[in-house]
């Protein structure tokens, strides 16, 4: 039986399209799934992200219990503060990548994948001291995300001046309800994610769409995170696939102990494992995950998410890829091949966030 | 509710065929073109090419996935809608008129018997 949000009929009422996603009912889209992306690039749109996991660390050890779980430098963080990071196992692969926001020096709440929220639990509460308490929250909490360079403007329309900067939340009570509301997304934009109590989401929710912003699905929700050259777990991370291998060095300390940091430091320092590249294909065709990639004639590896680009108007693809280590970490500017149905499509290596590299075809 | 054009015939796969003096133009449906979403890129054969009743002659792809295009008869290829590759979006648009795909000499007639009228395939729609 597939779990459904507290924002279910307003998805009905709306008219989405629904899918099945890491075990929930949720939109894919409401009308186009391209005319949502603009909307999030050009003004705002609006998620449902309920389906998120929610899990909350508290104890007088936690800081140094998650940090030795985490490759990002949790103990660096002050209260009010959001953090990316990637929780890993000790072979380097990654459990799930997620956000944690520091509500005390002793108390975290981790948001995570949804498909991943169980495993996350069982994983961080297997290996925490008797100290640490371990709950998962995810029943009580929905989130809704407000996305795009307008966004800001309309979340303090409905609730008054929020003084948030980036990956900064604040708490703020809502008719009574208490609602965590941070500057932080999953598209490139500018942005706000609410959590609360399912009612206030989705008072809040229908408030949001009734000033025109637009709903927006889970489809869209690829399309940008992908455009802004984002990971998606399953994609390009997994337990099979590093952080390092992502390049995702900005959110990996080594001068700390964590799970995993023996084979990531290897990877990093003697440039081994796989790199993941920003492709732009030269000619039309849609590249998908799993797609062989090839260089210099020979395969390297594969497509981990590809699609058409709306808003820059362009094919890419993000792959993972194996070369000789001379080449490794100066692909820039490179031509590889991406095999698509049979034919192999010419393109060439751009940086991954492909929103900051690419020009917006007008 | 997609709409089902009277003047056509249809294929379970969401393909459509309109006949004039022994060609057929061929195209996918409103309601294809509505499950599939945005769609934005097509692959079609080329002038001269064969296609066989009931095997894949071109794909369609949207945001979401792609989907294999099948023919409603055989025959040959004899004009090709070109505009779809720099705007695959008029499926979207205009799937029975601005968005044909090709145009083929019909092998055979009598294989356009074995296609679905209008009515037949409203009610597989409704069955869905």
């Amino acid at each position: 039986m597939l779990k459904r949000t507290p924002l279910y009929d307003v998805h009905q009422k709306l008219k989405a399209k629904m899918v099945e996603f890491g075990g929930f009912e949720m939109p894919i889209q409401y009308a186009s799934i391209i005319d949502e992306h603009m909307a999030v690039r050009t003004k705002a749109g609006i998620f449902d992200v309920s389906h998120m996991g929610e899990i909350l660390v508290e104890g007088e050890k936690a800081a140094d219990f998650l940090n030795g779980l985490f490759t990002n430098d949790i103990t660096a963080m002050k209260d009010g503060k959001v953090m990316y990071t990637i929780m890993t196992y000790d072979s380097g692969g990654a459990v799930d990548d997620l956000m944690v926001y520091r509500l005390r020096g002793d108390k975290y709440f981790l948001v995570v994948n949804a498909s991943n929220k169980d495993k996350d639990f069982e994983y961080i509460k297997s290996k925490a001291p008797c100290n640490v308490k371990v709950e998962d929250l995810s029943k009580d909490w929905a989130e809704i995300a407000v996305q795009g360079p307008e966004s800001f403007e309309f979340a303090e329309k409905l609730l008054g001046p929020l003084h948030i900067s980036r990956f900064c939340f604040t708490y703020l009570n809502y008719n009574g309800a208490s609602l965590i509301l941070s500057r932080t997304g999953y598209t490139g934009e500018d942005g706000i994610e609410i959590y609360g109590p399912p009612e206030s989401i989705v008072e809040l929710f229908e408030d949001f769409v009734e000033e025109k912003v637009a709903p927006c699905g889970l489809g869209a929700r690829d399309t940008l995170r992908f455009e802004a050259g984002l990971p998606l777990y399953g994609h390009e991370l997994s337990e099979n696939i590093t952080p390092v291998e992502a390049g995702l060095l900005p959110f990996i300390k080594f001068d700390k102990e964590f799970s995993g940091r023996e084979v990531l430091y290897r990877q990093y320092k003697e440039n081994e494992g796989r790199r993941l590249v920003g492709l732009k294909l030269a000619e039309k065709g849609v590249p998908r995950q799993g797609y062989r990639v090839f260089f210099g004639g020979n395969e390297v590896g594969f497509v981990t998410s590809g699609n058409f680009a709306p808003y820059l108007k362009e094919y890419l693809a993000l792959a993972l890829v194996d070369l000789p280590k001379d080449i490794m970490g100066d692909y820039a500017g490179r031509e590889f091949e991406v095999e698509i149905r049979e034919k192999r499509l010419k393109a060439e290596a751009v940086p991954k966030n492909f929103l900051k590299a690419i020009k917006p075809k007008l | 509710m997609s709409k089902v054009p009277k003047n056509l015939l249809y294929t379970e796969e969401h393909e459509w065929i309109m006949v004039e003096d022994g060609r057929g133009t061929i195209g996918i449906t409103d309601h294809a073109q509505e499950a599939l979403g945005d769609v934005v890129y097509v692959d079609l054969p080329a002038v001269g090419d064969k296609i066989v009743k009931g095997e894949t002659f071109g794909t369609v792809e949207s945001v979401k996935a792609a989907s294999d295009i099948y023919a409603p008869v055989s025959g040959t290829v004899v004009e090709v809608n070109e505009a779809l590759k720099e705007n695959p979006e008029l499926i979207n648009k205009s799937p029975y008129e601005d968005a044909w795909m090709v145009v083929v000499e019909l092998d055979d007639e009598n294989e356009l018997d074995e296609l679905l009228s209008p009515e037949d395939y409203k009610n597989i729609l409704e069955g869905e």
